[in-house]
C-alpha cells in the first residue's frame, strides 16, 4: 500500500534565539483526518514550532511540505494561503473590533462590492453564519469583541481559524490549537471538542495542551518535546495520563535541586517582639485586589501561587512602587513607608519585574549603566550629585564575577549581547548591590537556561541566609514549592490559603494547584482541576520563554488582543 | 562625548570608543570645510571666521538644552519662541532702564527657566507628549513675546549689553563663541559626570525601567526643560545684542537648525544615544553650510533645499550607524 501523502511533513526544522538552540531536528508529519498532541514542559520548543508552521516566525534549518509541496511561509497570512490556521493561545482579536470585523480581520477583501467598497453587511452575513455553525448563534456579530468574556472570546477565535479555511475554501486544512482550552469554560470546552470531532474527517490538527485528559480522549498520536527535541511520537492508544506525565517531564532532578538543604525558614532577630522585616496591611485595589495582608520575617522565602487572573502580580507591583494601591500600606521594619518606586527603593524593597527586557533592564545600555542605575541615588554619586564612577564599577566586576554573568565585552556589553540567564543575573545584582531588606521576585527563572536557573537559586537562598525577607511571586509551580518556606495561595485577589512548605515536607503541585481554582469553576475529578489549573498557570512561561523582544504581561488584558494585528501579515503595527 | 550607551569607560581614552559611524560628522565637516574653502575666497578670512564663530556659539547654546531633552526622548518645540519672548522682554528692560549686563543676564536666566518650567510642568503633570506641550508653549510664548514689543522692531542701546555678544574677550573670538564653548563644557560635564546626567540618557533608554529602579522621573524631566529654556534664553540674550534690537522674527530658525545639528550630530531623536560632543560636531557642520552657501552667493531658497537634503541624508546615515550599534 503506497503511503498517501501527508497534509504537513516536517524534517529536521531547527530554530535558536540569540545562540540559545529552541528546536533541533524536529521531523513529524501529520495526515489527513488525524489529530495529533503536542506536549511538552515550558519551554519546550511548542509555541515555537507552532510559530514557524504559520508564519510567525522563519526556521534557521530544516523543510516543511504541505502536500507534498515545499513551503516556507513568511507571514501568518501566508500560512492562511496555504491551508495553515491556527488558534493562538491568547485569543488573538481586537478589543475595539465588532465580532464579524474580528472573524474575517485581514481577509476583508474577500467582501468586496461592486465598487470595490467594504461590503460590512455581507461579512457579517458571513459572520453570522460562522457562529450558527459553532453553536455561537447568540453571539452578536455586532458587538465589539472587548466587550465579551474571555471564554467566548476564545471559543470566536476557534471558528475564526475554522471559518477562514472554508472561505479560502480549502477542503484539507491544518489547523493549529495552542492550549485553545485555557480559558474556556465547560460548555465552550464541549464545543471545542465537538469541533474537533467535525475537523477530523477532512482536516489535521496539531493540539497543544496541557490538559493531558483531553489530549487522551481527542487525539490519534501524541508528541512530546524536551529542550526543543521530539523525544516521543507513539499513538495514543493504551497510555495514561501518568505515562503522558512521565514522557513530557522525564529528566530527572537532583534532590536537592533548589537547595533545600539551605532552607531555614526564616530568623527571629529580637524574638517574637521584633517587628516583621516586611508587611503588607490591607491592600485593596480597585481592580479587585484584596483586602489582603501579610507578613514576611528575615530571611524567610514566601511564594505566591496564583492563576493568571489571581491579582498575585499586582501584589509585587504593589510592593515594588510600580502601582500605587488604593488603600493599604506596606512596612518595612515596623516602619510605615510612601506610595511609589522611590519610597520603595528609599525603604530597601527591590523588585525584580517579570518582563526583564521591558521593566527590569535598559537592554541598550550597559551592564554597568543597569547595575548602577538604582544606586546612583546613593553609592555611586557624591552628595553633591557627582557620579562615582569608579567605585560603581568596581562593584559591578566584583557582583557579575560572583554570579558568573558571561558578557562579550565585560561590564561594557549591552545587555542586548547576554543570554536571558545572564541578564536576569544583573538583573539581581543590580538590586543586591543596594543589601535590600526585601527582594520581590516575579517569576525569577523566566526564559532562563537550567544552568543560570541554579546559580539564580543560589542567589536567592544566600539572601535569604544575609536575613533578606524574600517573597517570590510565581508561575512556576515546582520552583515555588521549592523555594519557599511557605506558599500564599490567591484566588480572585484574595489571599485564601497559606502552606507551609518546610523542606522535610514539600507538599506535591496538584496539592496547591487544587486550590488556586477560582470556586465555581466546573471541575471533574481532582485531577482534572488540578490540569485546568496547571493550565493557566503555564500560560506566562510558555509564551514568553522565548520571546525575544516583548514579552506579554501576565494580568493585563489588553495585550494579546493586538496580537491580532501583530500576526497578520499584512498590517503593521 | 558618551556615544552609545550609557556607560562612559573611563579606563579608555575617549578616542577607542569612538565607531565608524562616530567618525561621519567629522569627516563631513572636513569635506564641507574643504570644498568651500575651495569654492569661496572670503571663506576662510579671518573677518568671516570671527563672523562664523558668533553664529556657531549662538546655535550651540540652543541646541544644548535642547539636546538634554532629545537625549530623554522628548522634544522642545518652544526654543525659538523662548528666544523671541527673552529678546523682546530685555530689550523693554534696557529701554526701561535697566543697562547693567549683570541684571539683564539674571533676567534672562529667570525669563527661560520660567519658559522651561512651564514646559516642564505641562509635560509631567498635563501628562501629555512634550510634542504637545510644547507645541502649545511655542505659540503661547511666540505670541507673549510679540505681546511684549507690540509686534514690532524695538530698539535699544546698551553698550555692556550689545558687546555680551560680538565683543571679543579674547582677542580674534567672539564672546557668543566663548559662552557656547563654555555651555558646552557644563553641559558635558552634567551629561557624563553627574547623576542627572545619567538620569537623562537612562530615560531616553526605557523610562519604565527607570521608574521601576527608584528615580523621581518628573524632577529630572522638568530639570531637562528648565535647562533647555535657559539656553535657549541665552541664545536670545545673544541674538538681540547682536542686533542692538529685537522684532517679531527673532529666533524662527532657531528650532529647525538646532534639531538639524542635533540629528546631524548623530543624536537619536528616540532618546539614550547620542550626546552634546556630537551636538558640537552638528552645531559646527550648519554653520558652515550656511555660512560656507552664503559666502558663495547661493539664493536663499537653494539653500533652504540644500539644509534639508543634508538633515535627511545625515539623519539616514546615523540611523543605519545606530542599527550597527545595538543589535550585536
Amino acid at each position: 500500500m503506497a503511503p498517501a501523502t501527508p497534509l504537513l511533513k516536517l524534517t529536521g526544522i531547527a530554530k535558536s534565539y540569540d545562540g540559545h538552540q529552541v528546536l533541533s531536528d524536529v521531523s513529524l508529519s501529520l495526515k489527513r483526518g488525524e489529530i495529533i498532541g503536542l506536549l511538552g514542559e515550558n519551554g519546550a520548543g511548542k509555541s515555537t514550532l507552532l510559530n514557524i508552521l504559520s508564519g510567525v516566525v522563519p526556521k534557521d534549518g530544516g523543510e516543511i511540505r504541505r502536500n507534498g509541496t515545499v513551503i516556507a511561509p513568511r507571514s501568518y497570512r501566508e500560512a492562511n494561503t496555504r491551508g495553515i490556521f491556527r488558534v493562538f493561545q491568547d485569543p488573538a482579536l481586537i478589543g475595539n473590533l465588532t465580532v464579524a470585523q474580528n472573524l474575517w480581520f485581514g481577509w476583508e477583501s474577500l467582501f468586496r462590492n461592486a465598487a470595490g467598497l467594504l461590503d460590512q453587511r455581507a461579512m457579517q452575513e458571513a459572520a453570522r453564519g460562522v457562529l450558527a455553525s459553532g453553536n455561537l448563534a447568540s453571539v452578536p456579530v455586532t458587538k465589539r469583541v472587548g466587550a465579551l468574556p474571555p471564554g467566548l472570546r476564545q471559543s470566536l477565535d476557534i471558528a475564526r481559524a475554522v471559518a477562514l479555511a472554508d472561505r479560502l475554501q480549502i477542503q484539507d486544512p491544518v489547523i493549529l490549537f495552542d492550549e485553545p482550552t485555557t480559558a474556556l469554560d465547560q460548555s465552550h470546552e464541549e464545543n471545542f471538542l465537538h469541533l474537533l470531532d467535525r475537523l477530523r474527517g477532512r482536516a489535521g490538527v496539531v493540539f497543544v495542551s496541557h490538559r493531558l485528559g483531553e489530549v487522551l480522549r481527542s487525539c490519534d498520536r501524541v508528541l512530546v518535546l524536551k529542550d526543543g527535541h521530539l523525544v516521543t511520537d507513539q499513538p495514543v492508544a493504551g497510555l495514561t495520563e501518568p505515562d503522558l506525565h512521565r514522557l513530557m517531564v522525564g529528566r530527572e532532578r537532583g534532590a536537592n535541586y533548589y537547595l533545600g538543604d539551605l532552607q531555614r525558614g526564616g530568623q527571629d532577630k529580637g524574638g517574637a517582639a521584633a517587628p516583621p522585616r516586611l508587611e503588607l496591611r490591607d491592600l485593596r485595589l480597585a481592580s479587585g485586589v484584596g483586602p489582603l495582608g501579610f507578613t514576611i520575617r528575615p530571611g524567610e522565602v514566601v511564594g505566591i501561587a496564583g492563576t493568571d487572573g489571581s491579582g498575585k502580580r499586582r501584589v509585587a507591583q504593589v510592593l515594588g512602587g510600580d502601582i500605587e494601591p488604593d488603600q493599604g500600606e506596606t512596612l518595612v521594619n515596623g516602619q510605615s513607608i510612601g506610595k511609589g518606586s522611590v519610597a520603595a527603593v528609599g525603604a530597601g524593597i527591590a523588585f525584580v519585574p517579570g518582563d526583564r527586557q521591558a521593566e527590569g533592564l535598559i537592554t541598550s545600555a550597559s551592564l554597568v549603566a543597569n547595575f548602577q542605575l538604582p544606586s546612583l541615588r546613593d553609592l555611586f554619586a557624591t552628595r553633591l550629585g557627582f557620579w562615582r564612577e569608579t567605585p560603581a564599577r568596581k562593584a559591578a566586576e566584583q557582583r557579575f564575577r560572583a554570579l558568573e554573568v558571561k558578557a562579550p565585552d565585560g561590564i561594557d556589553s549591552p545587555v542586548l549581547a547576554l543570554s536571558g540567564g545572564n541578564q536576569q543575573k544583573v538583573l539581581l545584582a543590580k538590586w543586591l548591590e543596594r543589601a535590600p531588606q526585601v527582594l520581590v521576585l516575579e517569576n525569577p527563572t523566566q526564559g532562563v537556561d537550567s544552568g543560570a536557573r541554579e546559580a539564580i537559586y543560589r542567589t536567592i537562598r544566600q539572601a535569604a541566609t544575609d536575613g533578606i525577607a524574600v517573597l517570590i511571586v510565581s508561575d512556576d509551580l515546582p520552583e515555588l514549592i521549592g523555594l519557599s518556606d511557605r506558599i500564599l495561595v490567591m484566588v480572585e485577589g484574595r489571599i485564601t490559603r497559606e502552606i507551609a512548605t518546610p523542606p522535610e515536607a514539600k507538599p506535591e503541585e496538584a496539592e496547591i494547584v487544587a486550590d488556586m481554582i477560582p470556586a465555581g469553576t466546573p471541575a471533574g475529578a481532582p485531577e482534572d482541576a488540578a490540569n485546568v489549573a496547571a493550565d493557566q498557570i503555564a500560560i506566562l512561561p510558555s509564551t514568553s520563554a522565548f520571546t525575544p523582544a516583548h514579552p506579554i504581561p501576565s494580568d493585563d488584558p489588553q495585550a494579546p488582543l493586538s496580537d491580532l494585528a501583530r500576526i497578520s501579515g499584512n498590517i503593521h503595527v | 562625548m558618551s556615544e552609545q550607551s550609557l556607560s562612559l569607560p573611563s579606563a579608555r581614552p575617549w578616542l577607542q570608543q569612538l565607531r565608524p559611524g562616530d567618525l561621519l560628522p567629522i569627516a563631513v565637516l572636513a569635506a564641507l570645510i574643504l570644498f568651500f574653502a575651495l569654492r569661496a575666497e572670503s571663506f576662510l578670512s579671518p573677518a568671516n571666521l570671527l563672523i562664523m564663530s558668533g553664529q556657531a556659539g549662538i546655535l550651540l547654546l540652543v541646541a544644548l538644552g535642547a539636546t538634554l531633552v532629545i537625549l530623554m526622548g522628548s522634544i522642545d518645540l518652544s526654543v525659538g519662541s523662548i528666544i523671541l519672548l527673552t529678546a523682546a522682554i530685555l530689550s523693554r528692560a534696557v529701554n526701561y532702564g535697566i543697562s547693567d549686563p549683570a541684571l539683564i543676564i539674571l533676567v534672562v536666566i529667570l525669563v527661560g527657566a520660567l519658559a522651561g518650567l512651564v514646559n516642564g510642568l505641562i509635560f509631567t503633570f498635563g501628562k501629555v507628549p512634550s510634542f504637545i506641550a510644547t507645541l502649545g508653549t511655542l505659540s503661547f510664548f511666540a505670541g507673549l513675546g510679540l505681546t511684549v514689543i507690540g509686534g514690532r522692531s524695538i530698539y535699544f542701546d546698551a553698550p555692556g549689553v550689545l558687546s555680551l555678544s560680538i565683543g571679543q574677550w579674547i582677542p580674534g573670538v567672539q564672546n557668543s563663541a566663548v559662552i557656547g564653548l563654555i555651555a558646552l563644557a557644563l553641559v558635558a560635564l552634567v551629561t557624563n559626570r553627574t547623576r542627572f546626567g545619567l538620569y537623562i540618557y537612562a530615560i531616553g533608554g526605557n523610562e519604565r525601567v527607570v521608574r521601576l529602579s527608584g528615580i523621581g522621573l518628573r524632577r529630572v524631566k522638568i530639570l531637562a526643560f528648565v535647562a533647555s529654556g535657559v539656553t535657549a534664553a541665552l541664545a536670545g540674550l545673544l541674538i538681540a545684542s547682536q542686533l542692538g534690537s529685537s522684532g517679531p522674527s527673532l529666533g524662527s530658525t532657531a528650532l529647525l537648525d538646532s534639531l538639524a545639528a542635533i540629528v546631524v550630530g548623530g543624536t537619536a531623536l528616540s532618546g539614550g544615544v547620542g550626546g552634546v560632543g556630537r551636538t558640537f560636531l552638528g552645531v559646527l557642520i550648519i554653520t558652515v553650510l550656511v555660512n560656507g552657501l552664503n559666502q558663495m552667493g547661493v539664493q536663499d531658497f537653494a539653500q533652504t533645499m540644500i539644509k534639508g537634503a543634508v538633515i535627511v541624508l545625515a539623519a539616514i546615515f546615523t540611523m543605519a550607524s545606530q542599527r550597527g550599534l545595538t543589535i550585536k
